[in-house]
């Protein structure tokens, strides 16, 4: 929903396209959830306010601050009197530039784990997402990259499964473990 | 296992493969021995803490004594119960996993979300095993104490009667809805998260009317915050046998909370069998009995023949119910 | 039997035999547990519940209590080491209790949330004691109208909690409680925003969206931005208690916390979550240093700690009183007794006194072994910290997956994780609050739902709410809060400005 704009370390001309972005991005939202509250069904009981008031209030007030918010961003001095005064400092300055290609990198596998998680197990998925976070992030040793898998995998599934007694997914596995 | 590997991720699909292969010849190694070989899986698709989960517990620990392995509850509570249904019916069918049931997770549910892959027809009925009847309760100090004189305020002042119960889709909005369409009437049904908020909500004189569980209400009928003027099963209730029966008032409303235990699809008969016996003879345990009795449940076993008979005459009394009430997507 | 017999007796006999020792173990398990992303109090306990049926019934419930205790405890060590909330209760705390620990505070901290959690818990099982027997019924007087007002009192906290912009926070908390309307409408039965999904129809996981909003979008960022890790100083970072002068500038916290936990957990709905938070706010509100919450205040790890524990004593007043419970984790406490044989109801206590008494007794011997037994575990918590950075991430990652899937086994959880992890991550990029938003998922099923019941008590009549007196009353403080602000600053601006005017004197 929020847009990756706010580039809070740049020049005071890009924060403010990044703020304007986000209101736009706030009233497209409100659109959408103003539209799709409209075609709630209704149910089969009945209330004094319904199934959709509550949504579409919520819709039209997000909408009203991407507005305000629009409008603060491009006239700041004439509706700071207006304003709360819980307004505090600007955004903390992020010090370095994202790493991205690390940052989809992790995405991507993390889905890939939970897509995995049930048909291949536990047992299988965790130590290669481990090892390939790992990989991601670089600057591990190479005992490190060797044991944390099989230790990571070995003590959560310790704990989860004989502590907890919790059925961790067994995956392919499941024919051959003897518990 | 085909479905499985197509929704793989990228992550190790060839070790997937490679392991698939050696699946085979498992399936004879687990049949020839006696069942059960392993703890019995008893899923059941609502929160630890409820009305189904402590039966399931409670049916489980009396089970203790009979079965050579132990039953395990595993709580996979979501979508009013049918999400613990689609895993079991995902579950290898060798009677090691068996699913807890009662009409609003394996016959409303499904009937109004229109998924009859997840209705009781899709699994193996195993044991139908008690049943709690539902009743209909006034204030104490209220100027109504029977069902003749509430129905004949309610239809003096249409819409002024306010009846506590739990979420729509449950026995108790079904036996309020029901009657309501019987008996003419026009109340409001305000619904609660559960049974216990609208016993609170109705302790605290924000309703005139609240339907419940023998088991949720009792003990307040003993310490005289409600009064019994219904009750809707097919005959009187045992317990307070003075109180008549919603159709012996002339309204067809007989709904009562049975709950029961199904296998998947293709569980082999004799195991079938046998689980059905187990919880029989479970059933005659001392923990169950006291678990019943404070209950106030009645036990309603059915094995697995007669209870798919009841199953189906349930389905189609439930399918004219919410037909009636328009309750039914197309 | 007086209150003080049975309380002695109780005491006598919740040292007898292995109860001691369970409760114990109740602890240690429930503050493990609580601080395992993805597990709340609730389902360490339902997780306990197995192993407590090999033993008689008291020792049973005093073992629950201790699991309940200590997971209220439990997750506030990854929301302040991490800023990882362990259980949504611990999502306030996080929000100083992490600051505190980029400060080189989190030995400090941890130790404030321990001890002030603890006071919090043994006053509100005192207070328990005390009124359950003659005040049971006063949970009555709290129906729809009051929740109602307490949800809408508790969301004027959306007005501080914005980190950067007032307007980014309000929308933040506004699109949470959005996020509570999907699903099926319990009230009416009708479907919204499920875009035809069954996995929709039950509604996002607040916990797992919680646990996606703080703790995964914080490993995001830890591999986006190698180079922002705390250094925790792990060295000297065991549990460094407070020092009774340090308590003593702490108490009006505390105070505040014990009370708003009591009253939220008497209100039926309402739970530790949004007394922590509510919390939170009314220490600031109160706070000789209100600048200093969000940026290290040990107030506001203080308050929302000893809410959250508080709220234990209150939960269990319809509990014990009618048989009703006032939480999951009481609805718990109920099964357990059902499963051993004993009905719940209004006779609970005359027909099982003895019982209920040893369960007084335990509740408060498991505050009070909170401390040693969560400085034992804290210290194994610390030792994680050891690890190497990227491996740190990689298994808190891991272990993220396989929580929120533990929680109700369904690989749901962990995707509803993911999304909000990454949707985390962009807010934070933006300047949007997580925090906010997960006070609007707390708060919307009773803002919504209560607003809606009522208003069918009421026959669609909005007096209602100005009828009942504790509706009423919380409805004007809510405006009172909301308008104190603005008028106090158009007046202080109004006096700047006039010292302004005036020509500087010398």
């Amino acid at each position: 929903m929020s847009a990756e704009t706010g580039d809070a370390g740049g020049r005071p001309g890009d924060a403010r396209r990044g703020e304007l972005a986000i209101a736009a991005v706030l009233v497209v939202l409100a659109v959408v959830i103003v539209a799709l509250a409209r075609r709630i069904e209704p149910g089969v009981l009945t209330d004094p306010l319904g199934s959709r008031a509550f949504p579409l209030a919520l819709g039209a007030a997000i909408g009203l601050c991407g507005l305000l918010l629009a409008a603060t961003t491009l006239a700041p001095g004439r509706f700071a009197g207006g304003a709360p005064v819980f307004v505090e400092d600007g955004p903390v300055d992020e010090p370095a530039a994202p790493l991205l290609g690390r940052l989809v990198a992790a995405v991507v596998l993390t889905a890939a784990y939970v897509a995995a998680f049930e048909p291949l197990g536990y047992l299988l998925a965790t130590p290669a997402y481990v090892a390939a976070i790992l990989l991601v992030q670089g600057g591990s040793s190479l005992r490190a990259f060797a044991a944390a898998p099989l230790l990571v995998t070995g003590a959560f599934y310790a704990a989860f499964r004989f502590g907890l007694l919790i059925p961790v997914p067994d995956g392919v596995l499941e024919r051959w473990l003897p518990w | 296992m085909g479905k499985r590997s197509m929704a793989l991720g990228t992550l190790g699909g060839l070790v997937l493969a490679a392991l698939a292969v050696l699946g085979g010849p498992e399936a004879a190694w687990a049949q020839a021995r006696d069942f059960p070989t392993r703890p019995i899986v008893f899923v059941v698709g609502f929160a630890p803490g409820g009305g189904a989960d402590v039966f399931a517990r409670a049916l489980a620990d009396a089970a203790k004594t009979v079965l050579p392995q132990p039953i395990a509850v595993e709580n996979r509570p979501g979508a009013g119960g049918t999400a613990a249904a689609a895993y079991a019916a995902g579950r290898p069918a060798d009677g090691h996993t068996i699913l807890f049931a009662h009409a609003g997770s394996s016959i409303i549910t499904p009937l109004i979300t229109n998924q009859p892959s997840l209705k009781w027809d899709a699994f193996e009925p195993v044991a139908r095993i008690h049943a709690e009847e539902e009743w209909l309760l006034v204030q104490p100090d209220a100027a109504w104490q029977s069902i003749d004189q509430l129905v004949t305020h309610a239809k003096a002042n249409p819409k002024k009667v306010r009846v506590a119960g739990s979420a729509i889709g449950g026995i108790d909005s079904f036996v309020v809805l029901s009657w309501k369409q019987a008996a003419g009437i026009d109340v409001e049904y305000i619904p609660h998260e559960g049974g216990g908020p609208a016993t609170l909500a109705f302790l605290g004189k924000n309703a005139e009317v609240l339907v419940g569980n023998v088991s949720e209400v009792a003990q307040h009928i003993e310490a005289k915050k409600m009064v019994p003027v219904a009750v809707a099963s097919e005959k009187r209730s045992p317990i307070f046998p003075e109180v008549p029966t919603l159709r012996e008032k002339g309204w067809e409303v007989v709904l009562v909370q049975w709950r029961s235990v199904l296998a998947p699809k293709g569980t082999p008969a004799p195991r079938v069998a046998a689980l059905a016996e187990a919880f029989q003879k479970a059933m005659g345990a001392g923990s169950w009995k006291t678990f019943n009795r404070n209950a106030k449940a009645v036990d309603a076993f059915l094995g697995p023949a007669d209870f798919r008979k009841f199953l189906a005459a349930e389905e189609e009394r439930f399918m004219r119910i919410i037909d009636q009430l328009g309750l039914r997507k197309k | 039997m007086t209150v003080l017999e049975g309380l002695g007796a109780g005491f006598m006999s919740a040292f007898e035999g292995a109860r001691f020792l369970a409760m114990v173990a109740g602890v240690a398990w429930g503050v493990i547990g609580g601080a395992i992303p993805g597990i709340s109090g609730a389902v360490a306990m339902a997780l306990a519940l197995p192993f407590t049926f090999a033993l008689d019934a008291t020792t049973a419930l005093c073992m629950l209590a201790g699991v309940w205790a200590g997971a209220n405890y439990g997750g506030s060590i990854p929301a302040i080491l991490m800023r990882i909330p362990g259980t949504p209760a611990s999502a306030a705390c996080l929000m100083d209790g992490y600051e505190l620990t980029r400060q080189g505070r989190a030995a400090k901290a941890l130790g404030v949330s321990l001890v002030c959690g603890t006071i919090g818990g043994v006053a509100s099982i005192v207070v328990l004691i005390a009124m359950v027997l003659p005040l049971g019924e006063v949970v009555l007087h709290f129906g729809s109208p009051e929740t109602f007002a307490l949800a809408v009192f508790a969301l004027t906290l959306l007005a501080g909690l914005a980190e950067a912009s007032f307007l980014k926070g309000l929308a933040s908390g506004l699109f949470g409680l959005l996020l509570t309307t999907v699903g099926l409408d319990s009230l009416t039965g009708s479907l919204r925003f499920t875009f035809g999904r069954t996995e929709l129809m039950t509604g996002v996981d607040v916990v797992a969206a919680m646990v996606g909003l703080f703790a995964v979008s914080e490993m995001f960022h830890r591999i986006a931005h190698p180079e922002d890790v705390p250094d925790v100083m792990v060295g000297r970072a065991y549990t460094a208690f407070p020092t009774l002068a340090e308590l003593r500038e702490l108490w009006p916290a505390t105070l505040i916390g014990t009370i708003v936990g009591l009253i939220v957990g008497v209100m039926p709905g309402a739970g530790a979550t949004a007394s922590s938070f509510v919390a939170y706010n009314e220490a600031r509100r109160w706070s000789k240093h209100p600048e200093l919450f969000g940026k290290g205040s040990m107030e506001g790890v203080a308050a929302p700690e000893t809410a959250n524990n508080a709220v234990q004593g209150g939960d269990l007043v319809p509990t014990l009183a009618l048989g009703i419970p006032g939480s999951n984790s009481a609805a718990i406490m109920l099964a357990a007794l059902i499963l051993h044989g004993i009905q719940p109801g209004p006779f609970l206590l005359s027909k099982h006194g003895q019982l209920v008494y040893t369960l007084f007794a335990g509740l408060l011997i498991v505050n009070v072994l909170m401390i040693p037994v969560g400085l034992v575990i804290l210290r194994l918590c610390l030792l994680a910290l050891r690890l190497a950075p990227p491996v740190l991430v990689a298994a808190v990652l891991a272990l993220c997956v396989i929580g929120t899937y533990a929680s109700e086994l369904t690989i749901v959880n962990p995707w509803t994780m993911l999304v909000f992890g990454i949707l985390g991550y962009g807010m934070r990029l933006s300047g949007f609050s997580a925090a906010a938003m997960v006070l609007g998922m707390v708060l919307g099923v009773m803002a919504e739902s209560e607003l809606r019941r009522s208003l069918i008590i009421s026959h669609g009549s909005w007096t209602i709410f100005l009828t009942r007196p504790i509706t009423a009353a919380l409805l004007f403080l809510t405006v009172g809060v909301l308008v104190y602000p603005v008028v106090f600053g158009v007046l202080r601006r109004r006096r700047a400005r006039r010292a302004v005017t005036a020509p500087p004197i010398a």
